[in-house]
């Protein structure tokens, strides 16, 4: 459903297949269809072709694939988004970024580097836009 | 042929109407069978069991929730479809399948069957939801990854009536072809108590902790539980236009 359209300002629980609370931990290869919603804890690998929206208090330490994607939390791992990305102010991510667009908030902090797939090129050193970020805040 | 169970509790005054009202109109649409009557000295199982080996076409609930569970829990894989008569204290899970008291007996005589999965803790069936209780659970969800949440209650969820639909699940119809394990977290803040409730799809669910019992449908206990699976499409039943599902 989301893999299309993407929806302004993420998703509700009723449009989730998978929804982890923040006092759920998850382990493991963490693989599903739909969209789905973190607020807790995940350790391993997330994988949909749906819509993932990561919650402001959620650390997710694992590589992650999706189709669409919302982060507002901690990711420490690869993030691979096949469609767009949206980082709101509060997400903070340690790793590499692929994505087929994507749009920051001034506040998101990007330790990793940032390729875009659409056109194949690399965009600018994910670093570089963090820096940039602070700078425009400065 | 027909076989009708009759609740123990529609002995009681109050019922006889209703008993009496049905049986009319089922004469009247020709859906006359054999009526078992539950009582002290025949278990339900007994009855169940011996009444599928007469390869009936139908076995029909006349009761309430609780009976409809037990019966659904023993029918699961026979093939043998089921109809709902709901006369007693609480019957939600018929109105979730499009049956009230009023139309029953139409919605028998049109039998309009669909089948609905079932859930399975080892070998014992339950049709809406199996409470999974104890300290310190881990879960292994589909022999992918393990989830654990202290101070939670932790269900199992093959669907959920209308009056739960609150909650929020976008797929909780019983022919989904998963079940739920659903996870509810309360949490007290100074003026509310708010629920958080985490949702997790499944097929397989492998319970990993010793001292973990499932409640099955609020009625039946399975002590040191292993596993929980979905039997897709597990009950033919017989249900009304207006089912949730």
């Amino acid at each position: 459903m989301f893999a299309k359209t993407v929806p302004a300002g993420g998703i509700s629980n009723k449009d989730a297949e998978t929804i982890i609370g923040s006092s759920v931990k998850v382990e493991g290869n963490f693989v599903c269809e739909g969209n789905i919603i973190v607020d807790g804890e995940v350790r391993g690998k997330i994988a949909t072709n749906g819509f993932l929206q990561v919650g402001n208090k959620a650390l997710i330490d694992a590589e992650v694939k999706a189709g669409n994607g919302q982060i507002s939390g901690e990711i420490k791992g690869n993030v691979k988004i096949s469609g767009y990305l949206e980082l709101t102010s509060t997400a903070k991510i340690t790793g590499d970024m692929e994505f087929g667009s994507i749009s920051i908030e001034r506040g998101a902090i990007i330790n990793g580097h940032c390729t875009m797939n659409e056109n194949g090129g690399q965009i600018t050193p994910a670093t570089s836009l963090a820096e940039a970020i602070d700078e425009e805040e400065d | 042929m027909h076989i009708y169970i009759y609740d123990s509790a529609l002995s009681q005054k109050k019922y006889l109407s209703q008993v009496h009202e049905v049986e009319a109109k089922v004469t009247d649409l020709g859906l006359s069978g054999r009526v078992s009557r539950l009582g002290k000295l025949r278990s339900l199982r007994d009855i169940v069991r011996e009444e599928l080996r007469r390869m009936p076409k139908t076995i029909i609930v006349v009761g309430d929730d609780s009976l409809v569970s037990q019966v659904i829990s023993l029918m699961g894989g026979t093939g043998v479809a089921l109809g709902i008569i709901p006369i007693g204290e609480h019957h939600q899970i018929a109105a979730s399948l499009g049956i009230t008291l009023e139309n029953a007996c139409n919605v028998l005589s049109a039998r309009r069957i669909i089948e609905i999965d079932l859930g399975m803790v080892d070998n014992q069936a339950f049709v809406r939801r199996a409470e999974i209780l104890g300290p310190k659970i881990k879960v292994l969800i589909d022999g992918n990854y393990s989830i654990v949440a202290p101070n939670t209650k932790l269900e199992v969820v093959n669907f959920l009536l209308e009056s739960e639909a609150e909650v929020g699940m976008a797929k909780s119809d019983a022919q989904s072809g998963s079940l739920y394990l659903m996870i509810t977290k309360e949490k007290n803040s100074f003026l509310k108590k708010e629920l958080e409730r985490s949702l997790v799809p499944f097929r397989e669910l492998d319970i990993q902790s010793d001292a973990a019992e499932v409640v099955l449908d609020g009625l039946t206990k399975v002590n040191h539980p292993c596993r929980i699976t979905i039997m897709p499409n597990g009950l033919q039943i017989i249900v009304g236009r207006e089912r949730n599902f």
